[in-house]
């Protein structure tokens, strides 16, 4: 059950991750995310090419 | 071009999937080694998986650690402290001889982290942000109701009783550790969000394993001797709990934490599930209406930003 559990489990992790692990600082890519913001701002993704932070 | 303002989404979903399986471990080990006993589980079997999490994102993104400022280790220090402050004030409620009401106080997390963000990190607040806010928190009262028959009333006539104020205080430490994760993760200027995300975790586990471990050692060496003997079962509380995080500290580094906590709350549904609860019982009126209000909330924060 455990182990059932634990296989199912990182399955999913690897999931959900798998598009953050995707996500670039290249801007041409479509996984594009600005890197964290310096001023406290909060992070958001752009469109490819769109370095406008959206709010 | 797609792009990819809902990667928060499945991160976040992933973090109240694993919550809910590390609850059920968690769930055993709190009968032998007590809450805080197993609240210590949680941060010192975490440990070594997070400090893994971290050596993992670094190799798949090489990029160089980062050399956290000052105020880095303030935010986080700030978030680990509230975290396990939170945690005493819960206990401290479940004391207390109407520890309902001050459980239903402490959901109002929620409302404080949306407040909190807006004031310390300036995280904007929208119309339908605020209205899935409401829709979670008055879910989640539904849910724990203070008073079966009388939910709000309850709510509105106690809030000065000695329960409700120390719920209120369990709320406010939640909603602080949660904006001092985000800020510490934010500090990390320059480093990507995985990054960012992975050294806020395992800091922060080093510090909650040192000061609950060190004050456990010095007022109840035994819960700690037994934490290390039942080291088996707590290994997949420890990976779980570091899932978890990792999930949550992730989605803070992208998101405000009012969405993220908001769209966390179907970890209440989850929880629903896995109880089997669902299946095996008619669920009240309440309980009904506190589960679509809580639908809507997720929805609205999911899709109405």
């Amino acid at each position: 059950m455990k182990r059932t559990a634990l296989v199912l489990a990182a399955l999913l992790g690897a999931a959900a991750f798998a598009p953050a692990f995707a996500s670039t600082n290249d801007p041409t890519s479509p996984f594009y995310l600005l890197p964290t913001q310096s001023n406290g701002t909060t992070l958001h993704a752009v469109q490819a090419g769109d370095t406008t932070e959206r709010k | 071009m797609e792009h990819v303002s809902w990667l928060w989404i499945p991160v976040t979903l992933w973090a109240a999937l694993a919550q809910t399986l590390r609850n059920t471990a968690q769930r055993h080990l709190t009968g032998e080694l007590g809450t805080l006993g197993a609240t210590l589980v949680r941060f010192l079997y975490g440990l070594p998986f997070a400090v893994a999490w971290l050596a993992a994102v670094e190799a798949w993104r090489g990029e160089p650690l980062p050399l956290p400022p000052t105020g880095f280790y303030a935010w986080v220090t700030l978030g680990a402290v509230s975290q396990i402050a939170a945690t005493a004030f819960l206990l401290r409620v479940m004391q207390e001889r109407n520890f309902a009401l001050g459980v239903a106080y402490s959901k109002t997390e929620l409302i404080q982290i949306a407040v909190f963000g807006l004031l310390v990190l300036g995280d904007r607040v929208s119309a339908a942000t605020a209205f899935a806010v409401a829709c979670g928190t008055l879910g989640v009262l539904l849910l724990s109701p203070a008073d079966k028959r009388r939910p709000l009333r309850a709510l509105v006539t106690g809030w000065a009783a000695r329960p409700a104020l120390v719920g209120l205080a369990s709320g406010t430490s939640f909603a602080l550790s949660v904006i001092g994760y985000r800020a510490a993760a934010l500090s990390l200027e320059g480093s990507s969000f995985l990054v960012a995300a992975a050294v806020t975790l395992a800091i922060a586990q080093l510090i909650q394993t040192l000061l609950l471990g060190g004050w456990l050692a010095w007022r109840n060496p035994a819960v700690v001797r037994a934490t290390l003997r039942l080291w088996r079962p707590s290994l997949f509380a420890g990976f779980m709990g570091a899932a978890a995080s990792a999930g949550w500290f992730t989605a803070f580094a992208i998101e405000p934490a009012a969405h993220v906590r908001t769209l966390g709350l179907v970890e209440l549904l989850f929880a629903y599930v896995v109880s089997r609860r669902i299946f095996r019982e008619q669920l009240s009126a309440l309980e009904l209406s506190g589960i679509a209000l809580l639908t809507v909330g997720l929805v609205v924060v999911t899709l109405g930003r």
